[in-house]
């Protein structure tokens, strides 16, 4: 992501949940929707975090106005 | 959502009552895979490849199938051919089931030495394994590609044309044959590096290694007259096996029901379908219940190893022993289909120290050996060895103690991790303490060629969904029935929290693991999660019981729910508290008031609290044939709070014995044809009783906020540290640093030669 944001690590947008923070950060940084995005889910393979928790709820997480996300890889475990 | 407040004194929970399951389990009553049988049941054999990478030109069952004995033959030909379908297989990571698919049963190539090709069920087991070696099969040979840096390699035969390679976020441009890239960064390494006053960079490499799980494979499979679909089997989740059974079968998941058995040991590795669907289909055919058991070589040559990996990482560090940049470059098997261990690898890489300036690489390559799936925290262990020996130099080199550097950079709770988002709560400076205040760590190591060495490690954990189901019966004894299979004495310790909550006795609960038509969905045991995630499930069904409980005693003393007082296992009139019920008392006014109480929660935790450890390990090493003595072994680990102390005690020292294994013996030997040539326990050489000293665990508790009573899981982590503590021991007993895994004998003499010429 870093790549598409030119290098920019925080990003602030508005949205009152992460599918809504995804269309914010599109307008900034086109494409990404398509990456983040697949199916109207959230991409296999990729995890949100929100406020220092992996959340379930994937797009529909809703957030706080002072809520910091991450997009991460999912993670394995045996 | 919200953390929980833990109560300060537990009653139930952290003492050790007896495991109703292991009466059973050491008289051999209890049934596992191989305990179960129907009438009329055929046995199923598969023909597997002699080849490690060539294409399927025909297939010739006809001999096979007039053989006298046998009922079905079946080959790729007799399952739906499924379209590219990526499913979240949690602990497996992202698979595609057209992949797992092609696994089961190959169609067009085969992609390692035991792919399966065909299958055949028969009156036993002698008659299908000789019928199916009357299948004729013309091959087309291919090269094989054996290891990841050959892999990679320009030139390198491709295994699968229509290979996209996948990547965090996006397919990437296909840079490389049979591989899939993943990045990682923080701050600037660059600008790091320039801050650092010593820069070291080493490579490593570690070989592909089992489980190890004594039970092997073992199905039995029914398909009745309604077209409803019966399994019986051995597995870490008996949804996972139903599921992907559908998905490949392409039948409804309503219509097959899974009944998971005891298992023999799992470790991540029975998390996946391989004979289940070949006994579906045989039965179909046949008309009869079809029961596979994979012998040991098959279980060694064709169900999921974990990774061998090609390693290289740089630190820079200031003389002052603080750590400010970190690249790390790991490539990562994933054997025969796209898909291993490598994200959760590189992350665990570096994640237990706060360093500013990172940026990691993972590959995730495809070689000609079985899919590779999740052995205990998958992928850590390689990445942990790498970077815990060149801490170790470093800390050789600046003259620091080993506890007093990882104390310095030790990430602690509030720290940034690679993955950006901050560090919930974590007890690792409490555990690096605990090492320095240790007797081990005081005392005298003593003798020649002896030597003392310290890892540090960590590990995630995860969540996801798990069920419960409560029941409470006229007699106060509650009925407690989960989704999850039961690998670690987890019915304990889900009755354990049952009954804190509840306010009885653990003796009071009966605990079960239901099959797929009986309990709601869980996903499987593993990730540390059961104890933790069904457990939250567990107290949440309790407190709707408990809820039902006061409602009952209010309608019987005519008051509102909200004046009844529930106080560890009682109900009380709080106008009258002369008026009162004990749990059992009103269990058996149920029938009078309404009938019986259940409840079922399903809970998705989110708040997972990670697992962090340190060992420390005294050895000696012979300096005329290379064996390694271990002679002291101490494990230190954070377990939130340990539900029952001696099955955290338990799954600690598993998973360092697993973890010495891994260290000095363990590993797969291919020829340069692909053929995996140490197929039984005797070569495949895991450790025994006689290898491994006592290993004394340490048990720290931390609370986990986001679990009632504080819990993290405890299963994974202590397969992590163990490789690399052992290799930092032997440079302190015989001078050498070891950068490849397993640090068998021949290996280390190789190096004490190397390092007296």
């Amino acid at each position: 992501m870093r790549e598409m944001t030119g290098g920019t690590e925080k990003v602030a947008v508005n949205g009152a949940n992460v599918r809504e923070v995804i269309q914010a950060l599109e307008s900034l940084y086109p494409n990404l929707t398509g990456l983040l995005i697949k199916n109207d889910q959230l991409g296999k393979g990729i995890a949100v975090a929100v406020d220092g928790r992996i959340v379930r709820r994937g797009l529909y997480e809703p957030l706080q106005s002072d809520s910091e996300i991450h997009f991460i890889p999912a993670l394995g475990a045996g | 959502m919200n953390d929980y407040v833990i109560p300060e004194k537990l009653r139930v929970v952290g003492t050790t009552p007896i495991r109703p399951d292991g009466h059973d389990k050491v008289t051999g009553r209890a049934k596992f895979g191989d305990d179960f049988h129907l009438p009329g049941m055929l046995h199923g054999k598969v023909l597997r490849s002699p080849h490690a990478h060539a294409r399927i030109k025909s297939i010739d069952t006809s001999h096979a199938a007039a053989f006298p004995g046998v009922h079905a033959v079946v080959t790729a030909a007799d399952f739906p051919k499924i379209a590219s379908n990526v499913i979240d297989a949690g602990e497996s990571g992202q698979i595609d089931m057209q992949d797992v698919a092609d696994n089961c049963i190959a169609r067009e190539k085969v992609f390692y030495d035991g792919h399966a090709v065909a299958a055949v069920a028969a009156d036993n087991a002698h008659i299908a394994e000789e019928a199916a070696n009357l299948i004729q099969v013309a091959y087309e040979l291919l090269d094989p590609v054996m290891d990841v840096r050959s892999a990679m390699a320009d030139n390198a035969p491709v295994l699968h044309d229509n290979f996209l390679p996948g990547a965090f976020l996006a397919p990437t441009e296909k840079a490389l044959p049979n591989a899939s890239k993943l990045e990682l960064a923080m701050g600037d390494v660059s600008t790091g590096f320039d801050q650092a006053d010593v820069i070291i960079e080493r490579e490593f490499t570690t070989e592909t290694v089992h489980q190890g799980y004594i039970e092997t494979h073992i199905v039995t499979a029914q398909w009745g007259a309604n077209g409803m679909v019966t399994i019986w089997t051995t597995t870490q989740g008996q949804f996972a096996i139903r599921d992907q059974l559908a998905l490949v079968l392409e039948l409804p998941m309503s219509a097959i029901t899974v009944i998971p058995l005891e298992i023999g040991g799992g470790f991540g590795g029975k998390d996946s379908i391989y004979i289940d669907p070949l006994a579906v289909v045989l039965s179909k055919q046949s008309g009869r219940p079809v029961k596979m058991v994979m012998n040991r070589a098959e279980t060694l040559r064709a169900t999921g190893p974990s990774s061998g990996t090609y390693i290289k990482a740089r630190l820079g560090v200031k003389t002052d022993g603080t750590l400010v940049a970190a690249e790390f470059h790991g490539a990562y098997e994933a054997g025969a289909y796209s898909g291993g261990p490598v994200a959760p690898g590189v992350s665990t890489a570096l994640t237990r120290y706060n360093i500013p300036n990172v940026k990691i690489e993972g590959y995730d390559v495809l070689v000609n050996k079985p899919k590779v799936k999740p052995y205990r925290a998958p992928g850590a262990t390689p990445s942990n060895f790498a970077v815990e020996t060149m801490i170790d130099e470093l800390c050789r080199e600046l003259k620091l103690d080993p506890v007093e550097f990882r104390l310095r950079n030790a990430l602690t709770t509030g720290d940034r991790l690679v993955l950006g988002f901050p560090c919930p709560e974590i007890g690792g400076v409490e555990i690096l303490k605990a090492v320095q205040n240790h007797a081990h760590y005081q005392s005298d190591i003593g003798g020649p060629h002896r030597g003392r060495g310290l890892a540090y490690g960590f590990w995630f954990g995860a969540g996801l969904p798990s069920s419960a189901d409560l029941m409470v019966n006229s007699d106060g004894t509650v009925q407690l029935c989960s989704g999850s299979p039961d690998m670690s004495g987890t019915r304990i310790t889900l009755a354990m929290q049952a009954a804190e909550a509840l306010g009885i006795e653990p003796s009071d609960i009966f605990p079960s693991v239901g099959d797929t038509a009986s309990v709601g969905y869980s996903f499987q045991t593993v990730a540390s999660r059961t104890t933790f995630a069904t457990g939250i499930a567990v107290y949440q069904a309790a407190q709707d019981i408990l809820a039902q409980m006061a409602e009952r005693a209010a309608l019987i003393w005519q008051i509102a729910t909200d004046n009844v007082l529930i106080d560890c296992g009682r109900f009380l009139n709080k106008a009258n508290i002369q008026q009162c019920f004990t749990f059992k008392e009103l269990a058996g006014k149920l029938d009078g008031t309404g009938g019986p109480i259940a409840a079922r929660a399903l809970a998705s935790p989110e708040g997972v609290g990670f697992q962090i450890t340190a060992h420390l390990v005294d050895l000696a090493v012979d300096t005329e044939t290379g064996k390694v003595d271990i002679l002291r072994y101490t494990a230190f680990q954070d377990a939130g709070k340990a539900v029952h102390p001696d099955f955290v005690e338990g799954q600690i020292q598993g998973g360092t014995v697993q973890g010495i294994g891994w260290a000095l013996n363990e590993e797969y030997f291919y020829d340069e044809a692909g053929h995996l040539k140490n197929t039984s326990l005797l070569d495949y050489r895991m450790p025994t009783i006689l290898d491994v000293p006592n290993i004394e665990a340490v048990i720290l508790e931390t609370p986990n906020p986001g679990h009632p009573y504080g819990v993290r899981g405890v299963g994974e982590v202590p397969i992590v540290p163990p490789a690399a503590a052992i290799a930092n021991a032997l440079y302190d007993a015989a001078g050498i640093r070891m950068n490849t895994l397993p640090m068998t004998p021949a290996k280390i003499l190789d190096k004490l030669n190397s390092a007296t010429h």
